[in-house]
Parts: C-alpha cells; sequence; structure tokens
C-alpha cells in the first residue's frame, strides 16, 4: 500500500511532539516536518518548560485534564528514565504563592506529585504573600527535548525540512494529510484573527544553589532552577510583537526575583531571550476538510494556539491531534494524487 | 585569657566562633587560637555531602535533637542574610525511602514541610514501599569551613597548623581553656574506647540535572550502607558505605562498584554523569556525643578541657548546638575559676 504522505507545519515542541505520535503510531504514514525554524531558534526553546496548567474558558474540563495528565505521564516516564538528562526533563519541586485571591485547588493538582498547601512556618519565607502550594511537577527543557524528540523522530522514519509554509493549498497538492502546529504563525497562515502574540523576557541566571521553583501566582514572577541555569521571569505582554530585549522588564524581572528569592545574590547573569506565546483564548485542535484548487481534499488538523502552556500540553494534545488524523483517514481515504 | 581548640573542622571552628560570640566583650583579652595538622579543604567536614538529617531515630537522645534543631534553625536564619550562600547554606527538597513501613523520624518537626510520599511518587523508586518529602538544608563544608575561617581571623582569632600531642603541650604553652574538637584521632589525645571510625566513601559526580536529594534506608543493613544519592552546588554526592572500625582512608575499588550500581539502579539517569572522583572519609563514631567539661590535674595546675568530638555522620547537622553547649560549658568555667570579669588581671 502507497504510505500516506503527512507534513507538520512547524517544529516546535508542539509541532515535533505531533509528529512524533503520528510517525510511532501510524506505520503507513510517511510524516514530513516542513519548519521556517528549528531548535534552538523556535519560541519553545526558550521557555522554562515547568509543567502546571492554567483553565481555558472554551474546552470541556475533562479534555483539559486529559490534555495535562497525558503530557505529565509522559514526560515524568522520560524524567525517570535513564534519558533524563540527555532529554533535558527533570523533576522539579517547588512552591507557587500568592498575594490575594480565592485558594481553590487547581485541577491539575490531581496529577502533580505531592500537591498540598504550604504550611504557616513554610509561608515564612515569603513575609509579601498569604497563601502558597507545594507541589512536585516537570521541567522540560526543550534546548535539549526539542533535539532528543528530533532523533525520534528521524528512527520513526521522519524527515524534516526546512522552508517556510505561506500556503497550504499548495502543501495539499503534495500531501494527504496537513497538521498545523505554526504557533503564532497560525494568525497568517490560516487567518485567525484570535491568535496574538503574549510577549515574554526571561533572563538565564547562574546559582546552581537554588534547587526549588518559586512563582507568584499572579503569574509575572518566577525562577525555575533548570539543567545548567536558573531562569528568571517574567512579562506577559499581550498583542507586543517586540522580539528585542526590554531594559526595564529586565530590571524589573531582577527586582522582583531577588525579592521573592534572596538566594539569587551571588549568582549571575548568563543570558537573556525574548519569546512571543501564541496566545489564544484556547488551544485549537481540531480537523477541517482543506479543498485544493483541483478539487482534492485533504484534511487539516490544527493544533496551535498554546499560549504559555505549549509544553504543558505538547504531548496531550499531539495524541488528540493523531487521533483527529486517524478519524480523517478512515473516514476518507486519500485520494489518489494526480 | 588564652583559648586553645584543637581541630579545624566544622566543630573546631564553629566552636571558636561560639565562645568569641558569647565572651569575647566579658572576658578580657580572650585570645582564640586554633591549632590543627589539617585545614579545609582537607578535613572530614569537607568532603561530607553536606546534607543536614540526623540518622533517623534518636534513640531517647532528646539532648542531640535539641542540638540538631538548634543548628537547623540557625542556618535557616542564616539563609536570609547576604552571607547565606557564601556560608554554602541553601534548601533542597527530597526523598527519604524505605524498605517497609516506618515511625516517623525525630527530625520530622524540625526540617521544613515533612510529609508521607503518595503511591504515585514511591512507584518512581522501585523496591521502596514507604517514604517521606521534606525540604532541607544544606551546608557545604567546603564553603563554609572557609567562611568560618575568615570570620574568625577577622576577629582576631590565629591559626597554627600543628598536630597537638596532648593537652599538657597546650597548657605549658599557656592555654588555660582547652577545646578538643579533634573529632576522630581524638584516641590519641585521650584514649576512648567508645570512639571509633565509620568509614566512609563517595563518588562525585557531575550530573546538574538532578536537583532533589535521595536518601535510602535498609534497616538491616544500618545508616549509611545504603545507596544516597544528594545534588550539591556543583556536584553530586554518591554513596554510601559505613563501615565500622575501618581506619583506612584509601578509595576502595568495590566499595566505588558497589555504590555506583546501586546509585545507577536507585537512580538511572546517573549512566550519563561523569564521575569527577571518588573521596573516603572517616565519621568520628561514638555511642553518644562527647560533650562534657574535665579538669584534668597536672601537678599544682588544673587543666579545662571541654570534649566536643564524636559526632559520627551528623557533625555538620549538630555542630551548632554543639557549640553553643561548649560555649556555655566554657561560661561554667569562666564562673567557677572567676576568670569572667574584665577586672580580673
Amino acid at each position: 500500500m502507497q504510505s500516506v504522505k503527512v507534513v507538520v507545519v512547524g517544529s516546535g515542541v508542539v509541532g515535533l511532539s505531533t509528529a512524533v505520535c503520528i510517525a510511532e503510531t501510524l506505520p503507513h504514514c510517511s510524516v514530513t516536518v516542513i519548519s521556517e525554524r528549528f531548535t534552538p531558534d523556535t519560541t519553545s526553546d526558550g521557555a522554562a518548560g515547568i509543567l502546571f496548567s492554567s483553565q481555558f474558558p472554551d474546552i470541556p474540563l475533562e479534555r483539559q485534564r486529559r490534555w495535562f495528565k497525558e503530557s505529565f505521564d509522559h514526560l515524568l516516564a522520560i524524567a525517570q528514565s535513564s534519558e533524563s538528562g540527555e532529554a533535558g526533563v527533570i523533576l522539579s519541586s517547588g512552591y507557587q504563592v500568592f498575594k490575594e485571591g480565592p485558594s481553590e485547588r487547581p485541577f491539575w493538582a490531581d496529577y502533580v506529585l505531592g500537591y498540598r498547601m504550604l504550611s504557616e512556618r513554610e509561608m515564612k519565607r515569603f513575609p509579601e504573600h498569604k497563601f502558597g502550594q507545594a507541589f512536585t511537577t516537570i521541567k522540560c527543557e526543550c534546548i535539549t527535548y526539542l533535539p532528543w524528540l528530533e532523533k525520534r523522530f528521524r528512527k520513526a522514519g521522519g524527515e524534516l525540512h526546512h522552508g517556510k509554509v505561506s500556503d497550504l493549498q499548495h502543501l495539499a497538492e503534495t500531501y494527504d494529510v496537513i497538521v498545523n502546529c505554526s504557533g503564532l504563525g497560525a494568525r497568517s497562515l490560516v487567518g485567525d484573527a484570535k491568535v496574538y502574540p503574549v510577549r515574554g523576557q526571561i533572563l538565564k541566571f547562574r546559582a546552581p544553589w537554588v534547587k526549588n521553583f518559586i512563582r507568584d501566582g499572579d503569574g509575572h514572577t518566577y525562577l525555575y532552577p533548570g539543567v545548567n541555569s536558573v531562569t528568571l521571569g517574567g512579562t506577559r505582554q499581550v498583542g507586543d510583537w517586540r522580539l528585542e530585549v526590554d531594559t526595564g522588564d529586565r530590571e524589573g524581572i531582577l527586582e522582583r526575583c531577588f525579592r521573592l528569592e534572596p538566594a539569587l545574590h551571588g549568582g549571575e547573569v548568563v543570558g537573556e531571550w525574548v519569546g512571543l506565546r501564541p496566545g489564544r483564548e484556547s488551544p485549537r485542535v481540531e480537523v477541517e476538510r482543506l479543498k485544493t484548487a483541483e478539487g482534492r481534499e485533504v484534511p487539516l488538523v490544527h493544533n496551535y494556539g498554546h499560549g504559555g502552556g505549549g509544553v504543558t500540553l505538547a504531548w496531550g494534545t499531539a495524541l488528540d491531534a493523531l487521533g483527529l488524523v486517524r478519524q480523517s483517514l478512515a473516514q476518507h481515504p486519500p485520494m489518489a494524487r494526480l | 585569657m588564652r583559648v586553645a581548640v584543637i581541630g579545624a573542622g566544622v566543630i573546631g571552628l564553629s566552636t571558636a566562633q561560639s565562645i568569641y560570640e558569647q565572651y569575647h566583650e566579658q572576658v578580657a583579652s580572650l585570645t582564640i587560637e586554633v591549632y590543627a595538622d589539617c585545614f579545609t579543604p582537607l578535613t572530614t567536614s569537607d568532603g561530607a555531602a553536606g546534607f543536614w538529617q540526623p540518622y533517623l531515630y534518636d534513640k531517647g537522645n532528646n539532648q542531640e535533637t535539641k542540638w540538631n534543631k538548634e543548628t537547623f534553625d540557625y542556618l535557616l536564619s542564616c539563609l536570609r542574610s547576604p552571607e547565606g550562600i557564601k556560608m554554602g547554606v541553601f534548601l533542597q527538597s527530597g526523598y527519604n525511602l524505605c524498605t517497609e513501613s516506618a515511625p516517623d523520624p525525630s527530625f520530622k518537626d524540625i526540617v521544613l514541610g515533612f510529609r508521607q510520599l503518595t503511591e504515585r511518587e514511591l512507584e518512581m523508586f522501585p523496591g521502596y514501599s514507604y517514604g517521606w518529602f521534606n525540604t532541607a538544608l544544606m551546608i557545604e563544608g567546603k564553603s563554609y569551613l572557609p567562611w568560618l575561617m575568615d570570620w574568625l581571623k577577622q576577629r582576631g582569632v590565629k591559626f597554627y597548623h600543628r598536630k597537638i600531642n596532648s593537652f599538657q603541650e597546650l597548657a605549658d604553652s599557656g592555654a588555660q581553656i582547652i577545646l578538643n574538637c579533634s573529632g576522630i584521632r581524638s584516641g590519641e589525645l585521650q584514649a576512648d574506647p567508645e570512639l571509633q571510625p565509620g568509614r566512609g566513601q563517595i563518588l562525585k559526580v557531575d550530573a546538574p540535572w538532578l536537583k532533589h536529594w535521595i536518601l535510602t534506608h535498609h534497616f538491616t543493613k544500618g545508616t549509611y550502607n545504603s545507596p544516597y544519592i544528594i545534588p550539591g552546588s556543583r556536584l553530586v554526592t554518591v554513596g554510601g558505605v559505613f563501615q565500622l572500625g575501618n581506619w583506612s582512608e584509601k578509595n576502595n575499588s568495590s566499595d566505588h562498584k558497589k555504590i555506583w550500581e546501586e546509585a545507577c539502579q536507585l537512580e538511572p539517569s546517573l549512566i550519563h554523569a561523569r564521575i569527577v572522583e571518588d573521596w573516603t572519609g572517616l565519621r568520628p563514631v561514638r555511642s553518644r556525643v562527647r560533650l562534657e567539661r574535665e579538669s584534668i590535674q597536672s601537678g599544682p595546675v588544673t587543666l579545662e578541657v571541654i570534649h566536643n568530638y564524636g559526632h559520627g555522620g551528623f557533625g555538620l547537622t549538630i555542630h551548632r548546638g554543639c557549640a553553643q553547649e561548649a560555649a556555655r560549658l566554657f561560661g561554667e568555667i569562666l564562673k567557677q575559676r572567676h576568670w569572667e570579669t574584665k577586672s580580673h588581671l
């Protein structure tokens, strides 16, 4: 049987995860990833990659829980294996502290490890905050994880091609299935005006004695100890397309992080980075049919718009996308190419 | 008033510190001298992983639990100061794993966030069915000892690189109170059949992706005789063995093999870690810490000695509590011998 040709647009954590899922699960598919950028130049590469989530308004909670759980379990297995250091997927324990707001138990509390509220004694360390959560989660560093996924993808027979995709119609002439993981690029590629950048600036900081993460529940201040440096952040600037470093943001991040974790004193800045989160009210994981000028119809599976939750939800949404690819192929076996 | 401290490991240096802190204003021209044939980074304290944790159970020795707690609280307070990281003090969370269910350890209320391990967490450690998670402190000798020495030097404490062969020797040169912090070799100054070496060997490996300490407890094998993995600020310490009565300070290749294999079983990712070095140290093991006064008659003179040795594998864990107690005993001597007022000749 002639193999089904699948193309995945985008090679960030969502694109590569989706490509691996398809290549490993559907042996009759040959999978090609086409992307303008590859690791280490994707948005995913700069992300700290700590797994935990916010809740999306339009997606049924059951589905979000499944996305989180599947991603977490997949990465936990890697963290527990001999590959942890090689893949850059590690266990990370720490705290999320809040200055205000109701202390509801978040849905992901069931999936991380050892989730509990902080005791009064522990809260003494955070005089500006009222309450907090402690848990152990995963940190997935794309700078190592993406190359690790690429290796896995190639082993499953996948191919990686460098190129900018601006016309899906054109792709539909060559491929039987298109999977759109173009992140922020979806705004222009599929004309989704609901996609917008959420600018994030971070610093890479050398302080190897800082072992626990601390995040302010407002999402604006966080420090995530990684394999080789601590990621200090951050900013959440909606609609901001600037990729250059902003010195005001840098000063703000340093000041807030040092207040949250005085142990950072004695360390030093070793890098800076800006990324644009592919913001959207909710991730778009669904299928539609794309018609070419010649009348060919190919399934177009969307998997984009994960905002700041790309690393957190990549595997779970990839599995959903895989399901949509399978479903499409079953319902409409690919037409012969002219 | 001349005070001599024998030993420059964590016990000797912290004892000198406590005495200085509490008495330098009270006592006229207090001179503190530290004598040792071994200084950082070559002391037993330097090689240790630097992890604050007492043995699981204190067996009714409330005194030692109290000193452990005092040390933890003191180090925790140091975290807030900018000196904290220079001292080599930082927080780290981790796992204590047991092969069977066990009573809560004596330190459960001292450490931060102590709790039982959940089912899912235990699934991560095949072979272990029970355990605890908490956040504890690291106190790395390689930073702490130099920091203490600087602290002492800035305050006029003098250091002498010299092996002391007897208390008398120091008394002859004018020392009025002697602090015996000579660790494993205290027996050379005064025979002590209760003091024995608890030989330990460790590997230092480069595995920066590890962010938790993991200690295992096999109740038949004894403390420190089962694998432990303790990430530090630079390298990860992998152990362990605890060989009572073994005086060898040489690295042993079959110990190395056993330690490495067991650790890789516990933490499979270690297989990709670069082994940097081995180190062997002799824990100064004793049934209980010897922290007491002894007045030794030597002709017409009474030598006042305060013993502070025998801290086994928990010297860093208990050091501050013991140093403060030694200082208290020091004060007792001053009172008894009427040495405390500034007006003393």
